[in-house]
């Protein structure tokens, strides 16, 4: 048992900062719900299936149960306070100088922005890929699609977000001129 | 955008591509300037994502943790407490629908089952390896074309006292098949190593066969076990002249077994589980965040874990090296000194020490190569 436990916990340590950015992009940023989210499917892996799937596919499981909870989430809509969130954000580790710091919120904020006007689908599927490094097929498995669907997915969320970040540019452009 | 590629420009960034597909499109993406600019984006975006660092630090998740394992060890005890009490037989507690049993006694169970099976596997997993190298030697015995056989001959035998005799394909013989079929079964039991079994099998045959049948010449050696010939008694002088005297024993001279390796779908299923174990601590402890006072509460775990890896990393590296599997024996002597310098951080660790190791692994790149590994790993031995 005591294996397990530290199993487990090398799992936790090593998935659930993955996990949390994961959510916080799918949910548009917010951390706190965020990482309620994460720890709630590390929750339900130990619960349910932990001890009987092999630790790879431990990976892939919590991410379909995460987004699965996200998707409740969605539905249920922003019930938590924005000023949990702030709470939260306020623990952030800071490593940098606030130049730094400011202009890394900054970028972090235009990305959540461009990914939250993606569909559902083409937002966790390409948070899939350039985060988490899955592959379509690894994808497919983890939402339940084809790989096709994947393949599309990706390929228009990524098409999507070229024409806002071109448009993000030029506006940024024009507006120091 | 009017080329039709760039969906494949996606697939190429994303590794996706065959390689008669690939090498099609980096022709395409010489000549077509909408095609670069879209790979451009799409790897700028993609930096832009990844890049995203969530709202976490070192408490936080260690309360999640903490709180993970506390509410399954609530629900656990609330399970083994309704079992106990009186309602337990009218109403069993359920959990998703099944019927709960006590925690404790579930868990030894299941730990004497997994003990069990695991037994069981590592039982047949040898036994196999051990009929595998059995049938390896058969094979060099049977498909070789320099076995001989000589046959045990009394000493007042005239023409073969200096004569080995071969099994060769000549005319059949009632007798000479009877004796063929028995040293083809004895071939078939596995290589003849010893010459006092060589005797015991084949000396009586030889005889019978000498006396029955006249002696052809012929120098034919040895086919495979599946034919039926005579025991060929005039063959040419195939054992140095110094031995002509000595007894002859049916011996079959196969090229020297090579011992059976290990299956190399086990070795292949430990190194890829191993890769993969090396991989997670090694992203942990990268990962890990070391504020001054915590460092020690940070990573006594990561210690005792790469201990762990490290004698397994050792005897995998062996092993790989012994087998000429130089890609996986190279990997494995990489990540052996990050085990070992993790392993003898001290209790109380510096914050260069561990920035020390770390920077090695980034400059090894070793998260990645291990990855990569385990997957590949993974796959080929599924």
């Amino acid at each position: 048992m005591a294996s397990e436990d530290a199993e487990f916990t090398m799992l936790f340590q090593e998935f659930y900062p993955s996990l949390c950015r994961f959510l916080e992009c799918l949910l548009g940023g917010r951390a706190s719900v965020a990482q309620d989210l994460a720890q709630e499917s590390f929750l339900q892996l130990h619960r349910t299936v932990w001890g009987t799937i092999p630790v790879g596919e431990a990976r892939f499981w919590l991410y379909r149960v995460a987004r699965n909870l996200a998707l409740n989430e969605f539905r249920r809509g922003e019930t938590r306070h924005r000023l949990f969130d702030r709470v939260v954000e306020a623990l952030r580790p800071r490593t940098q100088t606030p130049e730094e710091e400011y202009e890394t919120q900054e970028r972090q904020e235009l990305v959540l922005s461009m990914l939250k006007g993606l569909p559902e689908d083409q937002r966790t599927a390409l948070l899939l890929r350039e985060q988490e490094q899955l592959s379509y097929r690894e994808i497919a498995e983890v939402l339940d699609v084809s790989e096709s669907k994947v393949k599309t997915d990706i390929f228009r969320a990524r098409t999507a977000l070229r024409e806002r970040w071109a448009q993000r540019v030029r506006a940024i452009g024009a507006s120091v001129r | 955008m009017s080329c039709n590629l760039t969906e494949k420009v996606s697939l190429l960034v994303d590794g996706e591509l065959s390689p008669v597909e690939t090498r099609a499109i980096e022709r395409h993406l010489l000549t077509c300037i909408e095609c670069q600019q879209a790979r451009a984006d799409f790897l700028n975006l993609r930096q832009q994502i990844s890049a995203y660092t969530p709202a976490l630090n070192t408490q936080v998740q260690q309360r999640a943790l903490a709180s993970v394992l506390a509410k399954q060890g609530r629900a656990a005890t609330r399970a083994s407490a309704q079992a106990a009490t009186p309602e337990a037989g009218r109403r069993p507690a359920r959990i998703f629908g099944v019927p709960a049993m006590p925690f404790a006694i579930g868990m030894l169970i299941t730990a004497a089952v997994a003990l069990i099976v695991t037994s069981f596997v590592f039982y047949i997993v040898f036994q196999q390896a051990e009929r595998d190298r059995q049938q390896a030697t058969n094979t060099q015995a049977n498909s070789s074309r320099e076995q001989t056989a000589t046959v045990n001959q009394p000493p007042n035998t005239n023409n073969d006292n200096s004569k080995a005799n071969t099994f060769g394909a000549s005319d059949e013989a009632a007798n000479g098949k009877q004796s063929v079929d028995q040293s083809q079964q004895q071939r078939a039991r596995g290589p003849v190593n010893s010459e006092s079994e060589n005797r015991q099998t084949f000396a009586a045959n030889a005889r019978r066969v000498r006396s029955k049948r006249p002696a052809s010449s012929g120098t034919a050696l040895a086919r495979n076990a599946g034919i039926n010939a005579p025991l060929d008694l005039h063959v040419p002088e195939l054992l140095p002249p110094h031995e002509a005297s000595a007894p002859r024993y049916i011996t079959i001279n196969a090229t020297a077994p090579v011992a059976a390796p290990v299956r190399p779908v086990d070795a292949g299923t430990l190194a890829a589980r191993h890769v993969e174990q090396a991989g997670l601590l090694l992203r942990a402890f990268r990962n890990a965040r070391t504020v001054e006072q915590d460092a020690a509460a940070d990573l006594s775990y990561e210690k005792r874990r790469a201990r762990q890896l490290l004698y397994q990393n050792i005897v995998l590296r062996r092993e790989a090296a012994n087998e000429g599997n130089v890609q996986l024996a190279s990997l494995l002597d990489s990540l052996e000194p990050i085990l070992i310098d993790i392993a003898n951080l001290p209790d109380q660790p510096h914050a260069d020490d561990v920035r020390a190791i770390r920077e090695r692994i980034g400059r090894k790149n070793l998260v990645a190569l291990l990855e990569v590994n385990s997957t590949a790993l993974a796959r080929a031995y599924e």
